[in-house]
């Protein structure tokens, strides 16, 4: 993985520098909350319902086990003993106070970590496939291009004040696991005929309250362009973009306004005068962090054997759900469900991260990785060290095996958190969890996603699962719009609403409904999305609607 | 505060607005010695991709000055995308990092950040 050099070091500690300076001004009223809340955005912290919130980056989504150690000790010392893994990789604390966010961030520079641009109208943290470099389906190892689009953001003084937030997301495999359709810009890493890495750049995805798939702007961007094109992409946003209606300020309203060949032009008009010369050494520097991912397969270890394990059918299942294909045949990728029957998604105590920092250093190589769908990953794992890595897992209570199952259920914090939220996710997602995972001890449900979004801001990305929960507000009581048929792959989709609204109480019943329809319809292993598309959403309005 | 270092602006250099569209900007513009560029607010970054536009791609090479309601940590960014200074209650300041001390960030990676015109972190690493 990147490890920093002075340079970097430098940069993060001057940050938080500043950000002490900001911060000492804020408290001696200096700066009014108007003129802070975009400088504090801008480093992570928010204010939520009750408190401060901060959202700490993990770039690209990868971390070391050393750096899970700082973020449990944080989790402790300034929190309340847990964080909260998010959508877009990073990780929340829920309830720190501002006086001590100076030390924060100092404690995370220490560790080669940061908050930079995790909110706020700038380039967010740069997301991509939690199984980058070692996916045995890969073609082009997507770390490097995000390290070098770290950097290229990070403090980009053009794009610091944009009409509305940016994210981009980049994978390298033929497989979307991060969404790139659902984002502001997204990249797919391919090979040329000779062989050198180009992009495919999609533009103007996104959720909230008007959901677009991404449109395909160019193909084929050598990596000597690459930045300069994003930088004319960019540009057009931040001159053309719509700054006076927050719910219209993103760039897939401007690419809908100017239509795909004039924003076309435009771009390549801004990209034809862009400023070469910054980007002198560009190609170098991807070159000097291409050699921090240079493949490390540093022990072999033998293949698992059964004979070798004892029988349990527990283990048997979580090998099936929880582990993947790695590159080398005798290695798989280890996703580690953060989604416990009855448990909040995503979340992690202190004690649990610390268990699986353990486990990265000892089986990982040192590494792990934060997923879109809030999970944690340890990407090398021998595979006749599973059956060591499934016990500990077992022991720290994070041996769930339902990776990809229904009761991986995606969920924004909701009310219980959120200023924006209309109704509340968590409890919901808790019980929905448990009803879904007793149904799983039966049947596996792969397949099918449940995602759920506590307002139309769309944070637990509803509108792209199989079956996702809106939360809205109604005459003044929660209620719950159940929308169907999203997808986030390759083949992205928005869903379609289903119906009226259930309160609550009645959705349980509902979701399981759906579940029912789904299977009495479905031919083989077809998803929950492929047998809505097929069939249609009548027969799932019937079932659910007739016994409602 | 620190004590303004040009009190003598000149009242009658052209002032664009931050929101001025591309196709509006007159050619003739871009003989004047001195331009300024309005922010309409602090949070408005309109103003930033301007000045790029004029530097960049038109060649300006006159003196950019940048008015509005600007936070003086928002001085490295103006710096680096073109900005010569900032006018503040009528009277031109230096563009620097901070309003009263040297920049805390000396450089980022693709711009150098103050007026010590340190280069950029990745045109140090290659040199």
């Amino acid at each position: 993985m990147y490890r920093y050099d002075t340079f970097d070091q430098q940069l993060v500690e001057q940050r938080c520098a500043e950000f002490r300076d900001q911060v000492a001004r804020r408290l001696r009223g200096e700066l009014t909350e108007e003129e802070f809340k975009p400088l504090r955005l801008k480093n992570g912290l928010y204010l939520q319902l009750h408190a401060y919130m901060l959202r700490v980056a993990v770039p690209y989504g990868v971390l070391s086990a050393n750096q899970l150690h700082k973020l449990a000790d944080i989790a402790d010392k300034y929190d309340r003993g847990y964080g909260h893994f998010t959508t877009r990789q990073n990780i929340q604390f829920n309830w720190p106070q501002l006086v001590d966010m100076p030390d924060i961030l100092d404690e995370l520079a220490s560790v080669q970590m940061h908050a930079i641009q995790t909110s706020g109208n700038c380039i967010r943290n740069v997301t991509t496939d939690p199984f980058a470099g070692v996916a045995a389906d890969e073609v082009v190892d997507p770390r490097p291009v995000c390290e070098w689009l770290r950097q290229w953001s990070t403090l980009m003084p053009e794009f610091s004040w944009l009409p509305r937030k940016f994210k981009i997301a980049v994978t390298g495999s033929t497989i979307d696991r991060v969404a790139i359709k659902l984002h502001d810009i997204g990249i797919q890493l391919k090979t040329d005929d000779n062989g050198a890495t180009v992009a495919d750049i999609w533009v103007g995805g996104g959720q909230g309250r008007t959901p677009r798939i991404a449109q395909l702007l160019k193909s084929g961007v050598n990596t000597t362009d690459l930045l300069p094109y994003l930088d004319a992409i960019m540009r057009v946003y931040n001159l053309h973009g719509n700054r006076k209606k927050k719910y219209m300020a993103r760039i897939k309203i401007l690419l809908a306004d100017l239509g795909l060949a004039e924003f076309s032009r435009q771009v390549q008009q801004a990209f034809e005068h862009a400023d070469r010369e910054i980007y002198d050494h560009a190609v170098d520097e991807l070159r000097r962090i291409e050699s921090h991912f240079a493949v490390t397969d540093a022990t072999v270890a033998l293949p698992m054997t059964r004979s070798a394990q004892p029988a349990d059918s527990a283990f048997d299942q979580w090998v099936h759900n929880n582990t993947f294909a790695h590159r080398s045949a005798d290695r798989a990728i280890v996703v580690i469900s953060l989604k416990p029957a009855g448990g909040i998604p995503g979340d992690a105590t202190s004690a649990q991260m610390r268990s699986v920092a353990e486990l990265a250093a000892n089986y990982s190589q040192d590494e792990l990785r934060v997923t879109h769908r809030q999970n944690l990953v340890l990407p090398h794992v021998a595979r006749a060290d599973l059956y060591a890595v499934w016990q500990k897992l077992v022991a720290a209570n994070l041996a769930s095996a339902n990776v990809d199952q229904a009761s991986d259920i995606i969920s924004c914090p909701g009310m219980d958190y959120c200023s924006l939220a209309k109704a509340r996710s968590i409890p919901l997602a808790k019980t929905l969890s448990s009803q879904l995972s007793k149904r799983e001890a039966g049947q596996p449900l792969s397949g099918i996603s449940v995602n759920i979004s506590g307002c139309i801001n769309a944070c637990g990305h509803h509108h792209v699962a199989a079956i996702g929960v809106l939360g809205l507000e109604k005459q003044g009581s929660e209620s719950y719009q159940i929308t169907l048929g999203g997808r986030n792959d390759m083949q992205a989709a928005v869903c379609k609403v289903l119906g009226p609204g259930f309160s609550a109480e009645q959705l349980p019943q509902a979701i399981d409904n759906l579940v029912d329809t789904w299977q009495t319809h479905r031919n083989d292993d077809e998803s929950f999305a492929d047998t809505f598309e097929r069939i249609g959403k009548e027969p799932f309005k019937e079932r659910v609607y007739a016994s409602a | 505060m620190q004590a303004p270092e040009r009190p003598d602006v000149d009242a009658d250099a052209p002032v664009l607005p931050g929101e001025t569209a591309l196709a509006d900007i007159d050619s003739a513009l871009l003989s004047a010695d001195t331009l300024t560029i309005h922010f309409a607010s602090f949070s408005d970054g309109r103003g930033l991709s301007l000045a790029v536009y004029l530097r960049q791609t038109l060649g300006f090479t006159g003196r950019l000055l940048a008015s509005g309601q600007l936070l003086p940590d928002q001085h490295r960014e103006l710096f680096a995308v073109g900005f010569d200074a900032v006018l503040h209650d009528g009277h031109e300041r230096k563009v620097s990092g901070r309003e009263s001390t040297d920049p805390i960030i000396s450089c980022t990676y693709i711009h150098p950040a103050g007026p010590s015109k340190a280069p950029s972190v990745w045109r140090q690493r290659h040199r």
